[in-house]
């Protein structure tokens, strides 16, 4: 009614008779949307969700990346040999393990350094959201 | 009077509903935008994945493809190829056809992960899809001139090889090419021993030339409850430690200082940091002695096998066979200017030199003495003679035993070799029965009274055996050139020298290394020990060498061990003892190293294998 008054004593416009809207058809607009908007609120939080694991896959790449190269910076006999629970080191949210192995191969000796980046599954909007887990294997000679 | 403005009616329908149409359409332009946003961000996340996984394997198939280099130097000229696949990775990905040989891996490393990488040098290689360009891999370490490679014509540059490696990691698909070149680095020891190192002198010089890298002496020796390395002084419980590079000494296990002090030539204390304990095992290196002279031609006329002693009463050199007895007369004896075989010349000369000594009033006085000064001058590379079907013969045995003759490298670069039977192995003592010499230059009586002695072997030249290596005298200069090899000895090598001992070049020897520098020969005018001496016997009872120390007040004296080049006491590679190849040092006053990374090149070279990365290019 608001609007009415406001554009008759502005404008001088004369909206005409007063015909309100169907029951059905206030309905059908609220139902559309409401219908977007949950679509929306959950595409929404579902893109964050899987922002938030594409960033913790590029930050879990980036430590194991740097792991890697650490390991190979250093003096080829100072890389300690691990048994298979290897060194693990925590970061933030990740546990970053590093295994490594040493062997021969023609007489020459090489040292295998395993780097696994994990970040346990969190509870996410629309339940666990799934765990973070990057794997990088590389083969180091004196 | 206002006017009313009528609106139309039919315009007010649907007004709402329109409203929400439009709305809705907006929203889901925008949900669709951002599920899209998002689904292309995890893709691109996982991709990075891939991405930054592919790099290690690229390099692991470059690091397993420089090991094969290492072994053997003519990889890939037969085609060969590396092929790993793991994690259930499919290979049609990087264009690769599952079916054709390889259809399985045939590398060495192990991987747990999904990838799969390949390197081949066969140019027409069918395992690459029709149609896709084969990336071949080329070994031109040996060439001397440009090859050709999968870029074109003379894209390989002489003395490097082309390596090609196609990865795959899931959907990611890279290829990487590097160009290997021969190495300075041995990737290992470069200097120091497989046993035990034991130094013990008054200080310690440790420098390096032009790029090398500060040095490192290390001892592998493995026995975890014993010293790899004993640092001892000679008297002072104080050794002076000149290390303005950072180079360093390390051991796998222990070092033991045996509680001396060290300090740096102004007297300070030295940082404990240039003694490196407990660093694990390094890589010793191994070639063959072969590969290192197989670029020297000899002369076709070889020295006969046996022992040479300067007779000074006629002054003439006596020659006899292996085992000839040396009371008796010689086979042959040589005049002065007379030549043994071409370019091995014998001369006999005086010499005056002047000494400085301290009087009995402790005043510092010069003498002018004359001495004999019998001398073998080698011009020419030559090989002692040895019949490897009648290695026990006299006169073909490859040893050599020459007495109080030095020896003269009067042409640069000049090697003597004594060679043996490759495929003999050392006896328990770690002794060969081919290629050994033994060197034996004390001089005259009145030389020795007056502490002086002719120089033992002098000149740019190089010595390489296959048996052991014993020196025995007044001084050492051997060495440099740019052949970059001093001495190579396949079984021990001994010196002892009242004087300096100065080696240019490589020092490498696959027994024990023992040098005692500053100590005369206390027995040496004890007869029975003289016979044990001319002998080449191991010396027992009374007659120990080295035990008496030079006299402190002979100023003309430097009593120091110096290696301008590196030393690797490799030991044998084969042998379960722990302690094979052990490197004792005495050296009165001092023991310098001055470290030159070039002289490893010979080696690195002939052993085929040791390279590095000169470029590194992805695409």
């Amino acid at each position: 009614m608001g609007d009415r008054l406001f554009l008759k004593r502005y404008f001088n416009i004369n909206p005409g008779p007063v015909k309100a809207m169907t029951l059905a058809e206030l309905l059908f607009a609220m139902s559309i949307v409401a219908t977007v908007l949950l679509t929306m609120i959950g595409a929404l939080t579902g893109g964050l969700e899987a922002l938030q694991k594409s960033t913790s896959y590029n930050q879990a790449t980036i430590l194991a990346q740097t792991t890697i190269e650490n390991y190979r910076a250093m003096d080829f006999a100072a890389i300690p040999v691990t048994d298979s629970n290897g060194i693990v080191t925590t970061k933030g949210d990740f546990i970053v393990k590093v295994v490594i192995d040493q062997g021969t191969c023609n007489g020459q000796t090489f040292k295998k350094i395993t780097v696994n980046v994990l970040k346990e599954a969190a509870k996410g909007s629309r339940g666990e959201v799934k765990k973070v887990d990057v794997t990088m294997e590389s083969f180091l000679i004196d | 009077m206002k006017k009313k403005i009528a609106l139309n009616r039919k315009s007010q329908r649907g007004f709402a509903l329109m409203t929400v149409f439009i709305l809705t359409t907006v929203l889901l332009i925008m949900v669709l935008s951002l599920i899209s946003l998002t689904s292309q961000t995890l893709y691109r996340a996982t991709a990075d994945v891939e991405r930054a996984s592919i790099v290690p394997l690229a390099e692991s198939a470059v690091n397993e493809a420089r090991i094969m280099l290492m072994n053997d130097s003519t990889w890939g000229k037969a085609n060969e190829t590396l092929f790993m696949c793991s994690g259930g990775q499919d290979v049609t990905r990087a264009r690769l056809e599952p079916a054709q040989s390889p259809s399985i891996s045939n590398n060495n490393f192990s991987f747990g992960q999904k990838g799969c990488y390949y390197i081949t040098f066969n140019k027409n290689d069918p395992k690459f899809a029709s149609g896709s360009t084969v990336y071949y891999s080329v070994n031109n370490l040996q060439g001397t001139t440009a090859a050709d490679n999968w870029r074109g014509a003379g894209k390989v540059p002489s003395h490097s090889a082309s390596i090609v490696v196609t990865v795959a990691v899931g959907n990611t698909v890279k290829h990487l090419e590097v160009i290997l070149g021969p190495s300075n680095s041995l990737g290992g020891i470069e200097n120091g021993s497989r046993g035990s190192m034991n130094l013990q002198t008054s200080g310690i010089s440790l420098r390096k030339t032009g790029t090398s890298q500060a040095p490192n002496i290390h001892s592998n020796y493995n026995v975890s409850s014993k010293a790899s390395v004993i640092l001892d002084d000679i008297s002072s419980r104080t050794i002076v430690v000149d290390n303005p590079i950072g180079a360093t000494i390390s051991g796998r296990y222990a070092i033991d200082t045996r509680s001396n002090k060290f300090v740096d030539p102004n007297g300070k204390t030295v940082a404990s940091s240039w003694l490196q304990q407990n660093k694990g095992e390094k890589t010793v290196p191994d070639f063959k002695l072969e590969t290192m002279i197989d670029d020297i031609d000899f002369e076709t006329i070889t020295i006969p096998s046996g022992i040479y002693k300067v007779n000074f009463s006629t002054k003439k050199l006596d020659y006899w066979p292996d085992g000839g007895d040396k009371t008796t007369t010689a086979t042959t004896s040589f005049s002065p200017g007379n030549e043994i075989v071409p370019g091995l010349k014998f001369t006999y000369e005086t010499e005056t030199v002047t000494t400085t000594y301290r009087d009995r009033w402790g005043k510092w006085q010069t003498r002018t003495t004359s001495y004999d000064i019998p001398r073998l001058l080698i011009s020419k590379d030559l090989a002692v003679s040895f019949d490897p079907n009648n290695p026990t013969t006299p006169g073909t045995t490859g040893n050599l035993q020459i007495e109080e003759a030095s020896l003269d490298f009067v042409e640069t670069d000049k090697t003597l070799y004594l060679p043996g039977a490759s495929t003999e192995t050392p006896d328990g003592s770690g002794n060969y029965k081919n290629g050994n010499l033994t060197l034996t230059v004390w001089g005259t009586t009145e030389a020795q009274e007056a502490g002086w002695g002719q120089d033992l072997v002098n000149g740019e030249g190089n010595i390489c055996s296959m048996g052991g290596m014993n020196l025995y005298g007044a001084r050492i200069y051997v060495g440099s050139g740019s052949e970059t090899k001093a001495f190579y000895a396949r079984g021990d090598v001994e010196m002892q020298t009242i004087d300096q001992v100065k080696l240019n070049g490589l020092v490498f020897t696959n027994g024990n290394f023992t040098a005692t520098v500053g100590f005369s020969d206390d027995d040496i005018n004890n007869p029975k020990c003289a016979v044990c001496h001319a002998d080449g016997a191991e010396l027992s009872g009374k007659c120990t060498r080295g035990k008496t120390r030079t006299n402190d007040t002979n100023k003309s004296l430097n009593r120091t061990l110096e290696i301008d080049g590196a030393i690797i006491v490799a030991g044998d590679p084969n042998s379960v003892d722990p302690n094979s190849g052990t490197m004792k040092i005495k050296a009165l006053d001092q023991f310098n190293l001055t470290f030159n990374d070039n002289v490893l090149k010979k080696m690195t070279s002939s052993s085929g294998g040791y390279t590095r990365i000169l470029s590194w290019h992805e695409f």
